[in-house]
């Protein structure tokens, strides 16, 4: 953890101690939908540190003239844009991604990550520390959906990044791909023993 | 300004900039988003013939396709119409695959074909599919060899599957299996081919007519079942054109 020192608070905060999925809950729908192969999640991810960095940058310097009735919708409007921007960019220049992605681009609107640091950070932070949050953020969430991806994809088809990883002589032996690990439920299995495991590690287990 | 006021110009002004940048950034792209379109569907179709597939270049793809590639119009009868191109068939006279109740007028619908065209004599036919998935339509490309019912590959290049489930219709191993199966059956008769739930050699259905299925995707699969059937249904006139022409 000494290197994290180094980094600005917001930058290395969300990445273990407090990070979105694993400590805070949020955006577990998209963690379950995009991680059966790791390249799918790397992308999403991308995605998601863009709209996330770029929506808490756009609020922040919006937060003095925001009026509190219409927050919560400005801040959709700001995200929806930002996450159409994603989806039209990737048609235009990553169509085979944007392809397997399909509807799930779309989601990230709903992902509460975004609206939930937009609320609880760049509302009340200036442009360049919101910024930061949610480059951090995203990262966070990058590094949960790019471990769960990979353990997915090893285990569930038995290659990574596409490329197969177990020889054909094991399937020959008998050896079966867990078919569980393609299924949603294979993600809810995994996020648990994540966050279980990050919990024990920071000495977390049992808190309220 | 009161508050209510100064709220609604907010909201405006929000809206405003919002749809304007979106529209701009639409508009802008829309150039790339049609040649990436485009590139992919001659990628698939050139794939189905297996001349090729997602290694090459976007300009080799192209090439490669106006080399090789024939489309051909035909209507529900199955009667070639010479020297058309489908970009030229006024859309009324088009028929939508998906909803093709072959009307009285078979000049009113019309279906586009390609032929794969090697040292000049047609090789090979890709006829289109269409069909609902779970949550979407499926489109793909089906290819024949001369004689009308073995397959040669299949594709699908647009579709809103989940991505590792129904997605997987659009992997190489899915369209593996379907290489050198029949629609038709030794009688002459149109089968289809089945996409079973496990493994096609638990199945008791012959062997040239049924595929593996895919775990988690039981909906996707029967529809691409349903879809094949359709199609080939569709087709089958313009098939059986091509079938007594080879015999």
């Amino acid at each position: 953890m000494g290197m994290l020192k180094s980094l600005p608070k917001q930058l290395s905060d969300p990445l273990v101690e407090n990070n979105p999925i694993a400590s805070q809950v949020l955006g577990i729908c998209s963690a379950l939908a995009v991680t059966v192969m790791l390249k799918q999640a790397v992308v999403m991810s991308l995605a998601v540190i863009f709209v996330l960095a770029g929506s808490n940058v756009i609020l922040s310097f919006m937060r003095k003239g925001l009026p509190s009735r219409i927050r919560i919708i400005v801040e959709m409007c700001v995200i929806a844009s930002l996450v159409i921007l994603v989806d039209q960019v990737l048609r235009a220049y990553f169509f085979e991604l944007s392809k397997q992605l399909s509807v799930f681009v779309g989601l990230i609107i709903t992902n509460c990550i975004v609206l939930g640091r937009a609320e609880a950070y760049a509302l009340g932070n200036a442009p360049w520390p919101s910024f930061l949050d949610g480059i951090g953020n995203g990262l966070g969430y990058t590094l949960v959906l790019c471990v769960v991806a990979a353990l997915r994809e090893i285990l569930g088809s038995g290659t990574i990044w596409g490329i197969a990883l177990i020889p054909q002589a094991f399937y020959d032996l008998g050896y079966v791909n867990m078919g569980l690990m393609v299924l949603p439920p294979g993600a809810f299995i995994l996020l648990g023993l994540y966050i279980w495991l990050q919990n024990t590690l920071l000495g977390r287990a049992g808190e309220e | 300004m009161s508050d209510n006021s100064y709220t609604l110009m907010y909201a405006a002004i929000v809206c405003f900039v919002c749809s304007f940048m979106l529209s701009l950034f639409a508009v802008g792209l829309q150039p790339a988003q049609q040649k990436a379109a485009k590139i992919d569907l001659y990628r698939n179709i050139l794939s189905v013939f297996e001349l090729g597939g997602t290694e090459m270049a976007d300009t080799e793809v192209e090439t490669t396709f106006q080399e090789s590639i024939r489309e051909i119009v035909i209507d529900t009868e199955g009667n070639v119409f010479e020297g058309q191109a489908f970009s030229d068939v006024p859309e009324k006279q088009r028929c939508e695959l998906l909803y093709t109740k072959f009307p009285n007028n078979p000049e009113d619908c019309k279906l586009s074909v390609f032929s794969k065209v090697s040292d000049g004599e047609v090789a090979a036919y890709a006829i289109p599919l269409e069909g609902k998935g779970l949550w979407s339509t499926l489109y793909g490309y089906l290819a024949l060899e001369k004689d009308g019912s073995t397959i040669m590959g299949i594709t699908f290049y647009k579709h809103g599957e989940t991505p590792g489930l129904g997605a997987e219709i659009s992997q190489p191993w899915f369209a593996n299996n379907f290489k050198g199966k029949k629609l038709l059956d030794e009688t002459g008769a149109l089968t289809s081919v089945k996409v079973f739930k496990g493994k096609a050699k638990d199945s008791s259905l012959p062997e040239d007519h049924v595929v593996d299925g895919i775990s988690g995707a039981t909906i996707t699969a029967d529809g691409v079942t349903d879809l094949l059937k359709h199609c080939a249904q569709v087709f089958d006139p313009f098939l059986s054109k091509i079938r007594k022409a080879g015999a």
